[in-house]
């Protein structure tokens, strides 16, 4: 989807869209629009003259980007969530993850009812199955392995997914549904989870071991989040 | 987005030194009018059916995706974390738009849907996929596909 990338590369046909990554049919729950897309890429299979690239004439509305509205006013989540560690007396990070993941799941049953489907799944772990799996790294220790016939860093790294998609989804059950750019924020600044995320790379990176290192610096948490840290 | 100059640091100067494969230019092939072809899609979105095998960090190989597959029925297991996945959490057809192709198909504007589909995990080097791609030629062919639509993510 980087327009540099499909110049240097050159495949026959490219209908180049101005959507973020992740959306290459722009916009979701338009029909509409992305029929107009298809059939845009779809219509260049007529032009011979190749390797050609089309700028696509339409930009996602705003709407379905959270781009600043004129309103004035950003996307606060709406759910009042405990503080993340209540007493550190008293509650574990993984206490407080598993507390933080039982607030969200009438968000998420919600949503799921909503959508009729859910994303989560990659790991095949129950969500708080999922969680406490994630958070029993943070001691420095490798557990067992909860998914069978599997490679451990390829595990957390889709339990990790799972618990980032169960937050975002519980998140887009609300009404005025935030932007990706929302979602990355609260998920990494306001929540465990997020702090977890951070606290998991610090454990990983430090382990010797050159797959969890892997997972740590590139596929844990997004480049876009990576200039602070709760743990500064 | 998505040009580089759109993209904030540090993802912008990641995608620029990202090396582009040297890959020989397709001469165009000129097929039959829209609506008569045959389409599939190809995403590199990672996804999955639920009881395939997921992709892992670097996978070079494919999934098949039947195109009476159901929208819960899909994960996504992508390596990278530096693209949007709401769209996706919100509607499938964001990344995957078969609703949308058997709709047109429906309308007449293509002549009908491939019966199979298929994913690839885009992070991953281009050149190792390439026995993978060749090998899926030959099962477009097979389909009677004679267009492709692509969806990176």
């Amino acid at each position: 989807m980087i327009r540099e990338h499909s110049e240097a590369i050159q495949p026959p046909r490219t209908l180049w869209v101005t959507f973020e990554l992740g959306r290459p049919l722009g916009v979701p729950n338009d029909a509409d629009f992305q029929r107009r897309v298809v059939k845009t890429a779809l219509d260049m299979l007529d032009i011979n003259e190749t390797p050609l690239i089309i700028d696509y004439s339409e930009d996602a509305p705003a709407s379905a980007t959270g781009a600043d509205t004129d309103d004035g006013e950003g996307w606060v989540c709406p759910i009042s969530l405990s503080a993340q560690v209540k007493d550190p007396t008293q509650e574990t990070v993984g206490d407080a993850l598993v507390r933080e993941v039982s607030e969200l799941a009438p968000w998420y049953d919600l949503s799921v009812q909503k959508t009729g489907r859910t994303t989560v799944g990659s790991s095949g772990l129950e969500m708080p199955a999922a969680a406490a799996f994630i958070t029993s790294f943070l001691d420095g220790n490798v557990p067992d392995n909860p998914v069978d016939g599997e490679r451990v860093d390829r595990a957390l790294k889709w339990a990790c997914d799972d618990l980032k998609a169960y937050y975002y989804e519980a998140m887009l059950a609300q009404p005025g549904g935030p932007s990706s750019r929302d979602l990355d924020a609260w998920f990494f600044g306001e929540t465990t989870a997020g702090f977890v995320f951070f606290s998991l790379q610090k454990v990983l990176l430090s382990s010797g071991d050159e797959a969890f290192k892997l997972v740590a610096v590139t596929f844990l948490i997004p480049r876009l989040q990576q200039h602070w840290s709760p743990l500064d | 987005m998505v040009r580089l100059l759109d993209v904030p640091e540090p993802q912008r100067g990641f995608l620029a030194k990202m090396p582009m494969p040297d890959i020989e230019v397709a001469l165009p092939v000129k097929g039959p009018p829209l609506n008569e072809r045959r389409v599939a899609i190809i995403t590199t979105a990672g996804l999955t059916t639920r009881a395939d095998t997921r992709f892992g960090i670097g996978s070079s190989d494919y999934r098949v995706i039947p195109a009476d597959v159901s929208a819960g029925d899909l994960v996504m297991s992508h390596a990278s974390v530096n693209y949007d996945r709401s769209g996706f959490q919100q509607d499938l057809n964001v990344v995957f738009p078969i609703d949308r192709l058997k709709e047109l198909a429906e309308d007449g504007v293509i002549g009908s849907v491939a019966n199979f589909h298929y994913s690839f995990m885009g992070a991953t080097d281009p050149e190792s996929i390439e026995p993978a791609a060749a090998q899926l030629a030959g099962l477009l062919k097979k389909d009677a596909v004679d267009a492709v639509l692509l969806t990176p993510v």
